[in-house]
């Protein structure tokens, strides 16, 4: 008698989503499967991509960040070109934290400027996130999308401002992170919003917003791994690709501090707590991670193996 | 325009029903969720339910109400006109027969009245024995006399609770018997002074005189434990017991109740739970949910929206703390039923002028809750309104600033009674969708809590003056109820005081009643830990599961 595997399919299908880049860079391509993720079955057409954050801003780095990414602080362009061409990062996130009127205060025009840098500086596909002050980021995006010399991604569209940042969108051609707290049916309702407005879903990545080791990821990946499975079971507006941003993991104590010796080598420490988040969220169905320690993008590369 | 064969198009609705072979244009009606005037519950004796109908009918005879100029006119009464098939039969609803909405207050229909006449008091010696019915509302306190030698109701009245001077909800209420000095004293009073107001009119409307010995009232737990003399304070902390379930019978005078009904047998309806009163054990006796075999939905749509779910082996109960929003409250051009409020509105697509009719036809002072159930539906349709229940920046028409924020216009300044544009806000807005999405919420726990799919509830009823003269259409567009066939749906006004009316005239229905609490079980919404996911999935226009929202609007415009 043989035994034949039950091999689980599912109706739906993650849309393909197309980070472009610029003359001579890659894009990156996500999405397109049709099964949960790191298991034989189904197709993979695109593994996981993994990026890296640069910040505008000026920030206390934590003890690991601080001796790779230091020495680039206040010249996000050649730290661009570092991640890309030395790190191996296949997209850029630019947070325009220096935006932010607590830190910094660079005006509109100035991170403007920034996106303009960064875009001409390499080639890769760039995802551009807001400072998070709603007042400035109303600005700030269509200033941005005004200024992008090719198309981005912009970070990110909620209930709140999502006509603004898709609108910005719209007009020049870019795409859209939507974002949601932790929250799959918050999730399903920004995806309904954007495509009210007529936002091609081929243009729409979801941060389900990533808590650190500790801090919240077991949240996050049972958020991530609903989204996924609803999106794979025909709910079209949450099969689109998935991105979890891993900055969260350095807001942990345990990630930073350098005052507990006990606990070990604080800049091991520090890697390894972005490492096991990113894992996790590999594992859950995450198609693309931002990462912030240059190693993490080739361990994190390495286990996105499908 | 050629009509599909075998129908009813009811005017100017412009809604077709599928003919049912035998059913009276009354009953096609309330099918089509068309509002229309029967308060003696279509048994052909108020002459109410006036009609203008064109086509082929029969029944036309009428027991002596209507005139010959009339009848040759074309107005029949719909319970008693019977539409034959072959044909569209036009039925044009006159003004007149669109309920007063006064009436959504004391109307309820009784859906289980085919016992025996089986009054608890057969007879005193002095004078005609009367039975007053109450349904004791949070805001609203009405009441019905009945004649307790045939069970004939001989008037109905209501009035406004005088408590909503010491809160508009329970809860502060409770904190207002607490916190002031004989507040609890205050509150009873309050409730005495309004019940003896609601006992007067009854009389006054009375054409028969008699003695009132029988007194069934039905009340939310808070206004019950206050009638009976018992703080209800225990409700208000966890684990939100009340203190009494049930509420042994007493003389009036013991009650502290003075005037007419002093010497009368009060019997008052058992409790389910904290926030689940004897108004809705009432109001599920009225459904007659309790003997189908077939699962339904019991919804009332109140200040606090009870929900229960069941058959006649069980039944589940919960309150969702819906909120008073269809009831007016929290909503700044909210008001009650009464007249001079825009009950229906349509909203032109191109221009954002409004339509609307106003409850007596005067000038509109504010919007009551089917007005507002209309609006917030028509704002989505026209896409004023975004699935998140803000305005939309394309196109300002319509809309001003105020100085609650910006706000769209529904009757301007010219035409409102009150000289002042009557406006609903953003925050109007989001009041309405958290009650809207505590409502769904709480019927999809239910559901969930005993593991039945949507597909096994056979039928909804919706008790509550608002419940009868809600657009089904407007209200599966911004999702007020699970996405239910609408023909599932059926109107009961006001339930509780038809349950109320039931018990006095029958006593096997009062323990009918009695075992429907014991027999029902209290779901506590605030310990369902899956409540919470529920609601943030209502919270959006229509929900966040809109495939089946539109599945079910589609069989409604395919009919």
């Amino acid at each position: 008698m043989t035994v034949s595997p039950s091999i689980p399919t599912f109706p739906g299908r993650i849309l393909e989503v197309t980070l472009p880049a610029g003359p001579g860079g890659s894009p990156v391509v996500v999405g397109g499967q049709n099964a949960l993720p790191l298991l034989p079955e189904g197709d993979h057409p695109h593994a996981p991509a993994v990026g890296m954050e640069i910040r505008t801003g000026p920030e206390e780095l934590p003890p690991a960040l601080a001796e790779v990414i230091g020495p680039f602080s206040g010249n996000p362009a050649a730290l661009a070109q570092k991640c890309v061409s030395g790190w191996g990062a296949r997209f850029l996130f630019l947070s325009l934290s220096g935006c932010n009127p607590d830190a910094g205060g660079q005006g509109v025009q100035d991170g403007a400027a920034i996106v303009r840098e960064v875009l001409a500086a390499t080639a890769t596909p760039v995802i551009v996130g807001g400072c998070g002050d709603e007042d400035v980021d109303g600005r700030l995006f269509p200033a941005v999308a005004e200024a992008a010399t090719r198309p981005v991604f912009l970070s990110y569209a909620e209930e709140k401002n999502y006509r603004l940042v898709a609108g910005a969108a719209l007009a020049y051609g870019h795409g859209v992170v939507s974002w949601s707290p932790i929250d799959i049916n918050i999730a399903k309702q920004i995806n309904l919003l954007l495509a009210d407005l007529g936002f091609p879903g081929e243009r729409v990545l979801i941060d389900p917003l990533t808590g650190g080791l500790g801090y919240g990821l077991e949240y996050t990946y049972s958020i991530v791994e609903r989204v996924r499975l609803a999106g794979l079971s025909g709910d079209a507006m949450l099969a689109r690709p998935i991105l979890c941003h891993l900055g969260d993991a350095w807001k942990a104590r345990e990630a930073s501090d350098a005052s507990e010796p006990g606990w070990g080598d604080s800049a091991l420490r520090g890697r390894r707590w972005e490492e096991a988040t990113g894992l996790a969220c590999l594992a859950a169905g995450a198609d693309l991670l931002v990462c912030r320690h240059p190693e993490n993008v080739k361990r994190l590369s390495e286990a996105a193996w499908r | 325009m050629a009509d599909p064969p075998g129908g009813v198009r009811f005017l100017p609705e412009g809604v077709l029903v599928p003919l049912s072979a035998g059913e009276s244009l009354l009953s096609h009606a309330l099918r089509g969720g068309i509002p229309l005037l029967a308060p003696c519950g279509g048994e052909s004796r108020c002459g109410k339910c006036r009609v203008v109908v064109r086509g082929e009918t029969r029944g036309g005879d009428d027991p002596g109400i209507l005139s010959p100029g009339e009848i040759a006119a074309g107005v029949r009464l719909a319970c008693r006109c019977i539409p034959l098939g072959g044909g569209v039969v036009c039925v044009t609803i006159l003004p007149e027969t669109r309920p007063a909405r006064l009436a959504a207050y004391i109307d309820g229909k009784d859906m289980g009245a085919d016992g025996p006449f089986l009054p608890l008091v057969r007879c005193t010696a002095a004078g005609n024995p009367l039975g007053v019915a109450l349904d004791l509302g949070t805001s609203t306190l009405a009441g019905a006399l009945v004649d307790l030698s045939d069970g004939a109701v001989l008037s109905r009245a209501f009035a406004d609770n005088p408590q909503m001077a010491c809160g508009e909800d329970l809860i502060s209420r409770i904190v207002f018997a607490e916190e002031t000095p004989g507040g609890g004293e205050i509150l009873r009073s309050r409730l005495l002074a309004g019940v003896e107001e609601v006992a007067g009119r009854l009389i006054d409307a009375s054409p028969v005189r008699g003695e009132i010995a029988d007194v069934v009232a039905a009340g939310n737990t808070v206004i019950s434990h206050v009638l009976y003399g018992v703080s209800p304070s225990s409700i208000r902390r966890p684990p939100y017991r009340p203190v009494l379930s049930e509420y042994p019978a007493a003389e009036g005078k013991t009650l502290g109740i003075g005037g007419p009904m002093a010497k009368a047998r009060w019997r008052i309806f058992p409790s389910l739970g904290g926030f689940v009163g004897g108004d809705v054990v009432a109001g599920l006796l009225a459904s007659g949910m309790h003997r189908n075999e077939e699962v339904s939905l019991f919804f009332d749509v109140g200040t606090n929206g009870e929900v229960v779910l069941g058959n006649r082996d069980w039944r589940i109960a919960c309150s969702s703390s819906a909120g008073p929003a269809f009831e007016g409250g929290e909503v700044g051009c909210g008001m009650r039923a009464y007249p001079g409020a825009v009950e229906s509105v349509r909203i032109d697509r191109r221009t954002a002028v409004t339509e609307y009719t106003v409850i007596g036809g005067g000038r509109p002072c504010g919007l009551c809750g089917s007005g507002i159930l209309d609006l917030l539906a028509e704002l989505f349709r026209t896409g004023i309104v975004d699935r998140a229940g803000r305005f939309t920046p394309t196109g300002r028409a319509g809309r001003r600033d105020t100085e609650r924020g910006e706000a769209f216009v529904v009757v301007t300044a010219e035409e409102s009674a009150t000289g002042r544009d009557v406006v609903f806000c953003e925050a109007d807005l989001k009041s309405v969708v958290r009650t809207k999405a505590a409502l769904c919420a709480a019927a999809e726990s239910m559901l969930a809590a005993v593991g039945l799919p949507r597909e096994s509830v056979a039928r909804i009823y919706v008790a509550g003056g608002f419940g009868n003269f809600l657009d089904l259409r407007s209200a599966l567009t911004i999702g007020l109820f699970p996405p239910f066939p609408p023909s599932r749906f059926v109107p009961l006004g006001n339930a509780s005081l038809a349950g109320a009316i039931a018990a006095l005239r029958n006593r096997r229905r009062w323990k009918e009643g009695l075992s429907l609490a014991s027999g029902t079980l209290y779901h506590d919404l605030s310990s369902d830990p899956g409540f919470m996911e529920r609601y943030q999935r209502s919270l959006f226009l229509p929900h966040t599961d809109e495939e089946s929202y539109r599945a079910a609007l589609a069989m409604e415009a395919g009919r």
